[in-house]
């Protein structure tokens, strides 16, 4: 295990060694880099059992009522989505909708773990206290997406291999450069964009209030994983770049292999009487191209069709190209799925900032009850 | 490695097992035992970052004034006090405060990562979402007493070896019971009647609002620790008592030898040139005279919190009542309603921030109830 450290910040200490955290001179050299984050949260805070903020009984019935429109689901526009009755198109949809939003509760479970774990990692006691108000941010997202879940299903669906062996890896690992980029940067960046894309798509009024206030947050972890990369990736040496790209590539290309491998939704395939091989057969018929079939030969087409998404596209490519963590060592493999040129020409404003910021401003209301006092 | 478990919401994982988080029907099964102090944290809410809620730049000079009055240090009763000169008296205060105040930020440093631990091995989510906020407010006090030390004597003192052991002991350990009886009800217990007493007892007004600040938060996590207990408690075999009272009993006695004990303060001694181990001897010979030892017993009033604590919730029996007999008097604490000192103060700090939070001061007494 090799710590890559290059601003004291974000020194560190093994898991398990709290007498570290004891040391006098450690108290005394706070870094104020995370003062406004942290200070911020008590202008964002929303409580997901409280229903002023939300409420978690407003119906919806997603097996008669699609929460996601079709262009969700690109099986619709295979052979096998030609074949579909209306009946098994709505039940899919909400199978694949419980599917993607499991999938973002396991996400902020780990989210949860792993800010703990940096709690016992961080020697800065600025950074440990950012690192402790994240993992309270996350406990309320755990909250409100099984609350989600429960309202619309009963209960989620399984974690699928490919995204519990990454989470796992994410939060049990010491090192602080594989966390911060796989969960702050790519986790959080990929749950931005889907956060975004969901606010804009749901038919559902209660998962597009959810989006809004689960957003207020996570625009402050996406930054954490920022001010990381602005004060480490240009003191980086080749051969430590190279590591951490490497580790960049290996994370995005297995949360991209979850979201688009039917492998991953067999449950939800299986609802519907579907096979899966069938239907990754289907699409790539329907999307291959053959650059894509270089880079998985099981689900090419579907990649292109997700990624060319916008929000997707936007929050993750765009977090990596702005940080510098991609050369010209990996570009072709992210270009596949998206325009780097053109994300090199826009500007800092990430997809979904809007709306985290329309999201304060509504939680600055209830939090200050109009209050001239605390409105500030 | 024995989990002592006799409530769900305390059922609880091997730290490293994360898959185990990921089960589908764990998230389902979420106690609401907890939601009302996780709600109740946005009311109680201050920042040690913000001067609406404290000003760390407030002087004073606690080597020209003592922080705390003599009372606090029980030395000045024995004959090595008798023959200390008033200057030194004033050093040694400040010293003697700065150790006990570093203690308490070694303590909400253990506090912090505990309550993280707490979130990899409890699998209810209630109960993990209340460990994260906990997570989250212990983070402000490390920041806060922090900055206090900073500002009245540049940094802390280094935790003594019998401290910095029981908090490792209990970060690492993967035992719920452990954790929390060490740390909810001793470590927060003892940390509430400090904080009680130096808010009533200091003369810094810097330190008595910090102390009400923290105590806004503290009275809501030593009622994590009750809520276990009392779900607990009642259902343990005679052998799995005699394990929990055992713990609790060492666990005290490792936190009133780490505070009485000269050893532990040999920096505090040096600094007045003092030789710790004369300064034990005349705590012997003054322990054995009855009126000093009556004296020196209300130094130990901090304790009465946590004694109390383990009392109420039946984990004191016979087997170890005579040991904590010996600092505290347990009929007059057996006698005593079930609030706790320093409710009040923490109540009265809550109002306050209401005031600043919202502009409103309504709230305060039914917050504190929330369990």
């Amino acid at each position: 295990m090799a710590q890559i450290t290059k601003d004291d910040v974000y020194d560190a200490a093994d898991p398990r060694d709290f007498p570290a955290m004891l040391e006098v001179e450690r108290y005394g050299n706070r870094s104020n880099a995370f003062d406004k984050i942290i200070s911020a949260t008590h202008a964002h805070f929303w409580d997901p059992l409280d229903k002023k903020y939300i409420d978690f009984s407003e119906p919806f019935d997603p097996e008669t009522q699609q929460i996601l429109p079709d262009d969700f689901f690109p099986i619709f526009q295979t052979r096998i989505g030609a074949r579909m009755t209306p009946a098994q198109k709505v039940k899919f949809a909400s199978q694949s909708t419980r599917w993607q939003l499991s999938g973002i509760l396991h996400g902020e479970q780990a989210a949860l773990a792993l800010s703990a774990s940096l709690c016992h990692i961080l020697r800065d006691p600025g950074a440990q206290e950012y690192a402790a108000n994240q993992t309270r941010e996350e406990a309320r997202h755990v909250s409100a997406f099984a609350a989600y879940i429960k309202s619309r299903w009963g209960s989620p669906l399984p974690v699928g291999q490919t995204l519990g062996a990454l989470l796992t890896e994410i939060v049990r690992t010491p090192e602080v450069y594989k966390k911060i980029i796989g969960m702050q940067m790519l986790v959080e960046g990929l749950a931005m964009g889907a956060f975004s894309l969901l606010y804009r798509a749901s038919n559902d009024p209660l998962l597009t209030k959810l989006c809004r206030l689960v957003m207020t947050d996570e625009a402050f972890h996406h930054k954490f994983g920022k001010i990381w990369a602005d004060r480490t990736i240009p003191k980086l040496t080749r051969e430590e770049h190279d590591i951490v790209e490497d580790w960049t590539a290996k994370c995005f290309q297995t949360l991209l292999f979850n979201l688009i491998n039917p492998e991953q939704m067999q449950f939800v395939y299986h609802s519907v009487g579907i096979d899966w091989r069938e239907a990754t057969a289907a699409i790539a018929d329907s999307f291959g191209n053959e650059r894509l079939r270089k880079l998985t030969d099981r689900s090419p087409g579907l990649l292109r069709a997700l990624l060319l998404s916008d929000p997707y596209r936007r929050v993750l490519v765009k977090t990596l190209l702005d940080a510098g963590i991609i050369t010209d060592r990996t570009k072709r493999f992210y270009a596949m799925c998206a325009d780097l040129n053109a994300l090199r020409s826009e500007g800092p404003r990430m997809v979904g900032d809007d709306i985290a910021e329309e999201g304060i401003k509504f939680l600055h209301t209830i939090n200050t009850g109009g209050s001239v006092l605390a409105a500030e | 490695m024995v989990q002592i478990t006799k409530d769900n919401a305390y059922d609880a994982v091997a730290p490293d097992d994360f898959p185990a988080m990921l089960e589908v029907e764990r998230y389902g099964r979420r106690s609401t035992a907890f939601d009302k102090i996780i709600s109740a944290t946005h009311e109680h809410f201050w920042d040690p970052l913000d001067k609406k809620y404290i000003d760390f730049s407030e002087p004073f000079d606690p080597e020209a004034n003592q922080i705390l009055p003599d009372e606090f240090f029980p030395v000045f009763k024995t004959r090595v006090g008798e023959k200390m000169t008033a200057a030194q008296k004033v050093k040694f205060a400040s010293q003697s405060t700065r150790w006990q105040i570093s203690g308490i930020l070694h303590g909400e440093q253990g506090a912090l990562a505990l309550s993280a631990s707490l979130c990899h091995i409890l699998r209810d989510p209630g109960a993990q979402e209340y460990a994260a906020n906990q997570t989250r407010e212990e983070a402000r006090h490390v920041t806060g007493f922090a900055a206090y030390i900073k500002s009245r004597w540049g940094s802390p003192l280094p935790a003594g070896k019998t401290l910095s052991s029981l908090l490792t002991e209990i970060v690492l350990a993967p035992e719920v019971y452990k954790k929390i009886i060490g740390m909810q009800m001793l470590v927060e217990g003892l940390a509430m009647g400090a904080f009680a007493t130096l808010y009533q007892k200091s003369h810094d007004p810097l330190l008595v609002k910090l102390c009400q600040l923290v105590m806004t938060d503290e009275a809501f996590h030593h009622k994590f620790g009750k809520i276990w207990a009392d779900r607990t408690i009642p259902k343990l075999s005679p052998e799995e008592h005699n394990i929990v009272e055992d713990w609790a009993a060492q666990c005290f006695q490792t936190l009133l030898f780490n505070l009485i004990n000269p050893e532990q303060m040999q920096v505090v001694y040096d600094s007045v040139g003092i030789d710790w181990r004369e300064a034990m001897e005349a705590f012997r010979e003054a322990f054995g005279d009855e009126q000093r030892r009556e004296q020196m017993k209300q130094s130990a009033n901090i304790f009465r919190v946590l004694v109390k604590t383990l009392l109420k919730a039946g984990i004191i029996t016979d087997r170890t009542r005579h040991y904590y007999a010996l600092y505290v008097n347990m009929d007059e604490l057996k006698s005593e309603g079930d609030r706790m000192v320093g409710d009040d103060i923490a109540e009265e700090g809550i109002k306050f921030l209401q005031t600043i939070n919202f502009g409103d001061v309504s709230r305060g007494r039914s917050l504190l109830a929330a369990e």
